[in-house]
């Protein structure tokens, strides 16, 4: 019987230990993953504190979220604010995706890679820059309208609802830009021509043609994007904590991390339940318009070409939009984040303010901690996507290449961490490293369960990663080295694995860099011991040291430098950076 | 090896005796019950903290007083600091690790009465015979529920505000609620020093709920009481209320425009206390640690890196302004963990003005 037809009779040949040992690892993923999200259900539930022997079962912690009006102000907030961030990553997203795909826009390279990078600068150091920007009374963009224009007020707040979107949308303008971007390139351009041929003008094409045609891939990016900004943490807690906005992440935060004695689980973890509802429903619709949008898609082969624009003199208005935004989203909030490292205290740029710059803040860092916070990021930046990688291969394969029953669910779970806003996992893992796992695997406040989550966190990612590189490799191949008498570790090491490899390694890289600039997960997790560098500066700057977390903003963007760069050659190697 | 060499070497060596001796010496001071203390903390190797970067200097002032202390006690302990999140928050995690039978993250609490005596009656302080150690230091006064705290610090609670900024020196809690303050000022999030206010026998309920009720439409935010740089900026012009005024000293020696405001229909006199939990990792570390900071070398490196000490020592800094003030008819309420626990009712007000400052109008 040949390997073929033993792996075709049944889920796999047995005694082959690797498809048993990726089955295993998958299954303990998955319930790792559910038991997270089990032991909130549970919680919801109870009335006490989780390990007291008082502790007893009731509708208490629904009645009282229900009850309560700030739940509905944190949704309303919540929701205004995904929305904000949605429209404002679409207006940059959606034309610099438009520009590079279907004009004959220059630099097409440099705008893919500047929105690649955008897109891994931390969202908290943006912040952090615009609090000093656009802040009414410290802003210095306020400051100077209002001395222009002799304003008694300030124009403009950045501690808004509108405010944290508008930073929060900059942030994911790139998100919205790589996703439109794959929808403009696998348009069918025949229609377009059709239209023009009808004289159409380029109006009417666009709004009669080329957005029916992209609204399903626009939709999903549209939900993608806000079920990011639903469970945003960073640009919420670093603007609107301190001027009373809440969103759904911050007011999690607030409920386990009480002022009276002991958090309140129960009533956190009722909260979270009617948002993971939320969520699921927000990830149906994805996956409904996902679908959808592949319905539009067209077979891209070396003949196809998309019908290019020609900008003709509008190319500098295209340049002039585009710079404006990489001016607002990184280079002005990282120069005041500049300034304000330099300063003992943050002031408007003066005589005075000048003769106070030193690099006090860079000397006087807590060093000892920061080197903690850097060994255990760059320990987490090599673990955790070389894990998720790993275990996303082994879910790809067995979803895709296995016939183990029901393996479409563990694609569904691996896509949960996704869904399901970041804060909840990180709840969920503190709980069960408290009270479930203590005694068994004492990994409360070690890196291990910083891993742990990291890993769950970016599966999702991962596995979709994983699973296009896979889809591109014919079972035949793997099929031939088996007819050869390979046995499957040999086929994974002679043929998938170096077929995969340019995936493998792109992904790594980015999941490596948003490891690097991690901060909710770690926020909830972490102790002294296993601090990360974000956490270093959030506890800067929770803590009052505003110039200080500045300076070590400075500090790990600089050291961002050299791993970018590295990021940038694989990535322009695989081509991934050009378009076309 | 040449000659410059050996003398460098002669010469360490030398230094290095002449230090062994003189810490050896020190230690030869200290009392047997302190001395076995300290050699069951060097045994230990560290100690975990953590607190606010603006309390007791923060990660500087951990390695003032690592310094400090080692040399003080001939030992070799590592102070482990990492800025923390506010002290309710590291209480409400030690109450959660005993709760869970982990250990204890840090292994000194450092809190005031409003977070310590919520966690006193969980029950997992170390009751600790302080005097034992220190006797010439350490007045009974300073030791509260059977040794659980220890007094370090006294505070005096006000309003920390800009001076350059601010549209008039206040002199009243009622001045901010004048319309020039509203939509600059902040309060903190966790009602600090109003819970003492609602108290019974100070303002009471109906007095405190109607003035955080007034304040919180003349609010823009809210910061915690270490993040005094917020008000230096000018990002608010006023923290009202604050828990201690030390932050505007600090800030002033930095050249910033701050000033404390006692109000005198509202002084309070608080203290901060070091309490070492059941579940530390390294208790010995840490009660080392908590009695150092009475000795008179702790004293003046706390007002050195926090502009506080404890006012009942003859040296204090903070004794000073104290007299001066009860000079000028300030009367102080005087806020300690036993006054605390016999005001059960400031648990539920507290949650309650929490409610109203938190929300946005």
């Amino acid at each position: 019987m040949t390997a073929i037809a033993r792996r075709r009779r049944g889920i796999f040949r047995m005694g082959e230990a690797l498809p048993v040992t990726m089955l295993v690892a998958v299954s303990v993923v998955s319930a790792i993953i559910l038991a997270h999200l089990a032991v909130i259900l549970w919680l919801s539930w109870t009335d006490g504190s989780p390990g007291s022997p008082d502790l007893t079962y009731s509708w208490k912690n629904y009645i009282e979220v229900f009850k309560d009006r700030q739940t509905y102000d944190v949704l309303a907030n919540t929701i205004g604010f995904s929305c904000v961030t949605l429209i404002v990553a679409f207006v940059f997203g959606i034309p610099g995706a438009w520009f590079v795909e279907r004009t004959d826009f220059g630099g097409k390279t440099i705008l893919f890679t500047l929105m690649t990078i955008g897109l891994i600068i931390p969202g908290f150091a943006t912040a952090m820059g615009w609090l000093f920007l656009l802040h009414p009374r410290i802003g210095m963009l306020n400051v100077w309208i209002m001395q222009l224009f002799g304003l008694g007020e300030a124009p403009l707040n950045i501690a808004t609802i509108a405010g944290m979107g508008w930073v929060q949308g900059l942030n994911l303008a790139p998100i919205a830009f790589i996703m439109t971007a794959a929808v403009f390139r696998a348009m069918d351009p025949s229609l377009e021509e059709a239209a023009q041929t009808s004289r159409a003008n380029v109006l009417t094409t666009m709004r009669r043609v080329t957005l029916p045609l992209a609204w399903p891939g626009i939709m999903a990016a549209l939900i993608y994007i806000f079920t990011i900004g639903f469970a945003a943490f960073d640009v919420p807690a670093i603007i609107g904590w301190s001027n009373r906005i809440f969103t759904f992440s911050t007011y999690l935060y607030v409920l386990i991390n009480p002022q009276d004695v002991l958090p309140r689980y129960g009533v956190a973890a009722a909260l979270s339940t009617f948002v993971m509802a939320l969520a699921a429903a927000l990830s149906w619709a994805y996956g409904v318009m996902q679908k959808r949008s592949r319905e539009f898609a067209v077979v891209t082969g070396k003949a196809y070409r998309p019908r290019i624009m020609k900008l003709g003199w509008g190319v500098y208005p295209a340049w002039g939009f585009l710079g404006l935004y990489f001016l607002l989203s990184k280079f002005f909030p990282i120069a005041l984040l500049g300034w304000s490292s330099l300063l003992p205290y943050f002031q408007l740029p003066s005589a005075m303010a000048l003769s106070t710059v030193s690099l006090n803040h860079y000397l006087s860092q807590p060093w000892g901690l920061v080197l903690t916070g850097l060994q255990n990021t760059a320990i987490l930046m090599i673990l955790t996507p070389t894990a998720a990688l790993a275990l996303s291969l082994a879910f790809s394969w067995i979803v895709l290449r296995s016939k183990v029953p029901g393996r479409g669910i563990f694609d569904f779970i691996a896509f949960l961490p996704h869904a399901v806003p970041n804060i909840i996992f990180g709840v969920g893992a503190l709980l069960v490293t408290l009270y479930v796992l203590q005694r068994a695997f004492p990994i409360y406040g070690t890196i291990w369960i910083l891993l742990i989550v990291f890993t769950i966190a970016r599966l999702s990612y991962a596995t979709r990663m994983t699973n296009s590189g896979l889809i591109q490799i014919h079972a035949e191949l793997e099929e031939s080295a088996q007819i050869c008498g390979a046995s499957l570790p040999r086929v994974f090491r002679r043929v998938l694995l170096p077929l995969l490899s340019p995936t493998l390694l792109y992904a790594w890289l980015w999941i490596a860099l948003l490891t690097f600039r991690e901060l909710t997960l770690a926020v909830i997790l972490s102790s002294s011991s296993n601090t990360t560098l974000p956490v270093v500066i959030w506890s800067l700057w929770l803590g009052g040291g505003l110039g200080q977390a500045s300076a070590m903003a400075i500090i790990m963007l600089t050291l961002m430098v050299p791993i970018v760069a590295v990021y940038w050659v694989v990535a322009r190697r695989q081509g991934l950076l050009a378009t076309q | 090896m040449s000659i410059a060499r050996t003398i460098g070497w002669v010469a360490y060596v030398t230094v290095a005796a002449l230090m062994l001796t003189a810490t050896s010496a020190r230690a030869a001071e200290m009392n047997p019950e302190l001395k076995k203390l300290a050699a069951a903390a060097d045994k230990e190797g560290g100690v975990n903290l953590s607190w606010s970067q603006s309390t007791l200097g923060g990660s500087q002032g951990a390695a003032l007083i690592q310094t400090a202390m080692n040399k003080m006690f001939g030992t070799r302990v590592r102070l482990n600091f990492a800025p923390g999140p506010a002290m309710a928050r590291i209480g409400n995690q030690l109450a959660t690790e005993w709760q869970a039978k982990q250990p204890a993250h840090v292994d000194v609490y450092l809190g005031a009465a409003a977070q310590t005596a919520p966690l006193v009656k969980l029950g997992f302080f170390e009751a600790v015979d302080w005097k034992r150690y220190l006797p010439e230091r350490v007045n009974s006064e300073f030791v509260e529920v059977d040794g659980q705290a220890l007094r370090f610090v006294t505070g005096l609670s006000g309003v920390t505000y800009n001076s350059r900024l601010a549209p008039f020196k206040p002199t009243t809690l009622a001045d901010f609620l004048k319309p020039e303050w509203k939509g600059k000022i902040a309060s903190t999030p966790y009602a600090a020093s109003f819970d003492v206010l609602v108290a019974d026998d100070v303002w009471g309920k109906e007095k405190t709920f109607d003035y955080v009720r007034k304040l919180t439409s003349q609010i823009s935010g809210l910061i915690r009481c270490g993040d005094s740089e917020r008000i230096a900026t000018g990002e608010f012009i006023a923290l009202v209320m604050d828990c201690t005024g030390q932050d505007a000293k600090i800030w002033q020696e930095r050249g910033a425009p701050m000033d404390q405001m006692i109000p005198l229909d509202a002084a309070q006199q608080r203290y901060y206390y070091l309490s070492v939990p059941k579940h530390a990792k390294n208790p010995n570390a840490a009660k080392l640690f908590s009695l150092f900071m009475l000795t008179k070398e702790g004293q003046r490196l706390a007002y050195q890196t926090w502009k506080a000490d404890l006012h009942v020592y003859p040296e204090s800094q903070l004794g000073k302004q104290v007299r001066d003030y009860i000079g000028k008819g300030v009367t102080f309420k005087e806020v300690t963990i036993g006054w605390w626990l016999k005001h059960p009712e400031i648990t539920s007000y507290k949650r309650q003005m929490i409610k109203i400052l938190t929300k946005k109008n």
